[in-house]
């Protein structure tokens, strides 16, 4: 799905005392079946931006455009119900959502409440719950059995189940350890490669979530659009992220750091390990692939 | 140096019918140390952690902490004052409507007079960077201001051991990197002993031993350098090499000289311009 | 993250420096007990006046600006109508205004409704101003003391007012996870405003259940965390927070007690 914002604003508790500017103006054009990363530090807007996509928040000015739908600020709610289908959101810790008595249940519930009956929905859950890995044993029990990690996994197919053609991610691996995390991510980037149409949004503070997915990483910063580029282009800019209070990928901060060390260009927009080590090997002159006996 | 803390054959189940969460434990925390227990989720690491304050008592085994057996109730008031702990939900641990009450409460509890107490609770709140939040709100801080609240009210106790229960891991980076520094500034400057529980094999780099818990028994002892050099045992229990060592190892198979000692991003980067040179 | 509660301000704290401001809370609840339990004893036009006058004072010395008090007062602001119409239409005192075939509206009516409104708004606007220039946790030490005097016959005053500053701690918090859930089981498909009652009521056990489930999570989170902070119970605390009583607070007491006393005088002598 296609996302584009003119000149979008938003303010929080407008006309109170307690009144904050949370986006000012934000132009930003994401094409269909598209990979983009937000980042920025605590505070910048993008989880706000976020809930506009599936218009939990109307602008306050200016307007939002994703498919054939354009939220402003006197969109009514009802005009809203059929985007939700479109446009599936994980939060921060989505297990927080959920609520029925069985695994099942809760994952049928997206489906439900978009019109499919319950055999359907079920089928659904099914198909999905067996995508993020949760075993058929799993299924009658209640999710508050489960650990952490399941919950989690269920939750995200509760998500998945509605069958979304734009995934909004809000940070959705936080909390969980580095294998989890890893694991979660793979999950989220097999979803996306599975159809072309399919289109994910992703708010992250991991750098080399950002960079190793993303075909385009969006930097915001108080409320502003600071940049939007390629993640090679984003990353190389080592100090200018940091002037914002974000970091670069490990990859990166290593390959910068032997390249002012050394006064020697090197490629430093390699994001996986293969990479980075192919970059530090034709620096070195060393042959890299055909040495692979 | 004598033993801070120290565990003796501690087994432990919630209930009867339950395996067991930590099985036949023995381990000594020297005074002034750092120690990080790294562990992954379900590993009984977080229960371990409670036996060190007399939240949990053993019923099987014995810790004595600062000298005092948890088993006597008489002992917990003053054990919790001696050590410390931070939890891992940021929103879950502070009290109070405001920071200055929150790192207050502690003092409260322990009966200090009024001109000290705030005496303490001024110094805590200078010393963790939180001037000028003294009468915010929590829900108005962020995560790694909320986690220093929480080692203000920790240290205002003026504690001999402070305990971190995955104290940074709901934390973004920068949140981390606040918490962490000043850790590293109470153990090195204040020579407060540090207990880190985690899962993140990078906190574990700058402290002065690892101990790896899986399945509730304590399955590696051994210095940061030799774990993280060590990819069976990382691998073995679910924990992930730093990336930095992962590439210093694929260089080797390149035969790039690379001392096994590499951590750091420095020490890579000092390692390859230094081969750079040679060849 | 907080949109749907964007506009529960009321009685949010307004930092400010004023006579108000700085006044012991002890002796604002006491001086706010007197203006309410005197303002319904008398119905005499001196007294409201008065009383208008003594309102209008304190809002000038406590130096919050109007507009704090306006985003919040629409739902009281209803209620301050329905009584007044309430009054209007079932008082069959003094001279006919009007007579319409349904209903009749007298005299007396008019001067019922407008002074139960008047005391009303009055006694609204004095209520959200020791809220809006008290801070909470001030407010809850002011009570705690207040209430001292009960500890003896067994009343658990400490405990009351942990209670009290634990809600004022959490309520923000939970006002936020109430409105991240249900801003996820929007984006689930839910409707909270079709259909039956019951449909509606039914739709909110998704938002429900987590949030209970969450609660009680916090709760043994910040139990345990208490403990291990060596909370013990009242036995033995000391205070972080002292107040002191000034100069200033008996003054504003005593012109308290002269309204309470002209109050009586216009109750007994007219």
């Amino acid at each position: 799905m296609q996302l584009q914002t003119n000149n979008l604003s938003y303010t929080y508790m407008k006309d109170t005392p307690f009144e904050r500017q949370a986006l000012s103006g934000l132009n930003i054009k994401l094409d269909s079946g598209q990979f983009t990363s937000i980042i920025g530090h605590t505070g910048s807007g993008k989880s706000t931006f976020l809930q506009h996509i599936n218009g939990l928040i109307k602008p306050s000015k200016g307007e939002i455009k994703v498919g054939d739908w354009t939220i402003s600020s006197d969109t009514k709610q009802k005009q809203l119900f059929d985007l939700r289908r479109q446009v599936g959101m994980v939060f921060q810790f989505p297990e927080h959502q959920l609520f029925h008595e069985t695994v099942l249940q809760d994952v049928a519930y997206g489906p439900i409440n978009f019109g499919l009956s319950k055999v359907e929905a079920e089928r659904k859950a099914t198909e999905y719950l067996e995508l993020v890995g949760i075993g058929a044993d799993l299924f009658t029990r209640s999710p508050f059995e489960l650990s952490g990690g399941q919950m989690r996994r269920v939750a995200i197919a509760g998500v998945l189940a509605i069958e979304p053609l734009l995934l909004v991610l809000d940070e959705p691996t936080v909390g969980l350890d580095p294998q989890g995390q890893a694991a979660m991510m793979a999950l989220f980037s097999e979803w996306y490669k599975a159809k072309e149409k399919r289109s994910i949004v992703l708010v992250t503070h991991r750098m080399e979530d950002a960079a190793k997915f993303s075909d385009q990483v969006i930097v915001m910063s108080s409320g502003k659009v600071l940049e939007i580029g390629t993640p090679e282009k984003i990353f190389s800019q080592v100090e200018k992220l940091k002037e914002n209070g974000l970091s670069v990928p490990e990859s990166v901060k290593l390959l910068s750091a032997i390249q002012s060390k050394s006064g020697i260009e090197l490629e430093t927009g390699k994001f996986t390990k293969e990479a980075t080590v192919e970059s530090i090997l034709s620096f070195l002159n060393v042959k890299g692939r055909d040495h692979d006996f | 140096m004598p033993n801070e803390i120290s565990v003796c054959n501690l087994s432990f189940r919630y209930q009867d019918s339950t395996p067991y969460v930590l099985k036949d434990i023995s381990l000594t925390v020297k005074k002034g140390e750092w120690l990080t227990i790294l562990g992954p989720n379900g590993s009984g690491k977080s229960t371990l952690a409670k036996f060190f304050n007399a939240l949990l008592i053993p019923l099987t085994g014995e810790v004595v902490s600062c000298g005092k057996n948890t088993v006597d109730s008489a002992e917990w008031s003053s054990i919790r004052r001696d050590v410390s702990m931070v939890f891992q939900n940021p929103d879950n641990q502070l009290v109070a409507p405001t920071v200055e009450d929150d790192v207050a409460f502690g003092l409260e509890s322990a009966g200090i007079p009024y001109d000290e107490m705030h005496q303490r609770v001024k110094d805590c709140i200078q010393r963790l960077g939180l001037e000028g939040f003294e009468k915010t709100e929590p829900h108005n801080l962020s995560g790694g201001q909320k986690q220093r609240v929480a080692l203000a009210g920790a240290l205002a106790l003026k504690p001999k051991v402070i305990v971190l229960d995955e104290a940074t891991s709901m934390l973004d980076p920068q949140g981390r990197n606040e918490v962490l520094t000043i850790v590293r500034k109470l153990n090195k400057e204040d020579g407060v002993t540090i207990i880190a529980i985690t899962h993140d094999v990078n906190e574990a780099i700058a402290s002065d031993r690892v101990i790896v818990l899986n399945d509730g028994s304590i399955v590696y002892e051994g210095i940061p350098r030799e774990l993280l050099a060590n990819r069976e045992i990382l691998r073995a229990n679910n924990l992930s090499s730093p990336f930095i060592v992962d590439v210093a190892r694929e260089l080797r198979k390149y035969q790039i000289l690379i001392d096994e000692n590499v951590l750091t991003h420095e020490e890579l980067v000092n390692a390859i311009c230094s081969y750079k040179r040679i060849i | 993250m907080i949109t749907i509660f964007d506009n529960v301000i009321i009685g949010q704290y307004v930092p400010r420096e004023s006579f108000i401001h700085r006044m012991d809370p002890r002796a604002k609840i006491i001086a706010i007990f007197i203006f309410i339990v005197f303002l319904f004893i008398s119905r005499h036009p001196v007294v409201l006046m008065l009383a208008a006058i003594l309102t209008g004072v304190t809002f000038l010395l406590a130096n919050i600006p109007f507009r704090y008090y306006i985003k919040g007062m629409h739902f009281i602001a209803i209620i301050i109508l329905l009584t007044f119409l309430l009054h209007l239409f079932m008082t069959n005192d003094g001279r006919v205004l009007l007579d319409l075939s349904w209903i009749t509206i007298y005299s007396g009516g008019v001067i019922e409704g407008s002074l139960i409104a008047l005391r009303l708004f009055l006694l609204v606007l004095m209520a959200s101003l020791l809220t809006l220039s008290t801070m909470p946790m001030d407010l809850t030490d002011g009570l705690e003391r207040l209430m001292k005097p009960l500890a003896a016959m067994g009343v658990p005053t400490h405990e009351l007012a942990l209670m009290m500053s634990i809600a004022l701690r959490f309520i923000p918090t939970l006002l936020e996870e109430t409105s991240k859930i249900i801003n996820a089981q929007m984006a689930r498909g839910a409707n909270f405003s079709k259909g039956s009652l019951w449909t509606r009521l039914k739709a909110l056990i998704p938002i429900l259940v987590p949030l209970f489930i969450q609660s009680f999570k916090r709760a043994e989170d910040l139990a345990t965390a208490m403990e291990a902070r060596g909370y013990n119970g009242s036995k033995g605390r000391t205070k972080f927070r002292r107040l002191q009583w000034k100069r200033n607070d008996t003054i504003a007491i005593g012109v308290l007690l002269i309204f309470a006393l002209i109050t009586v005088i216009f109750r007994v002598y007219t």
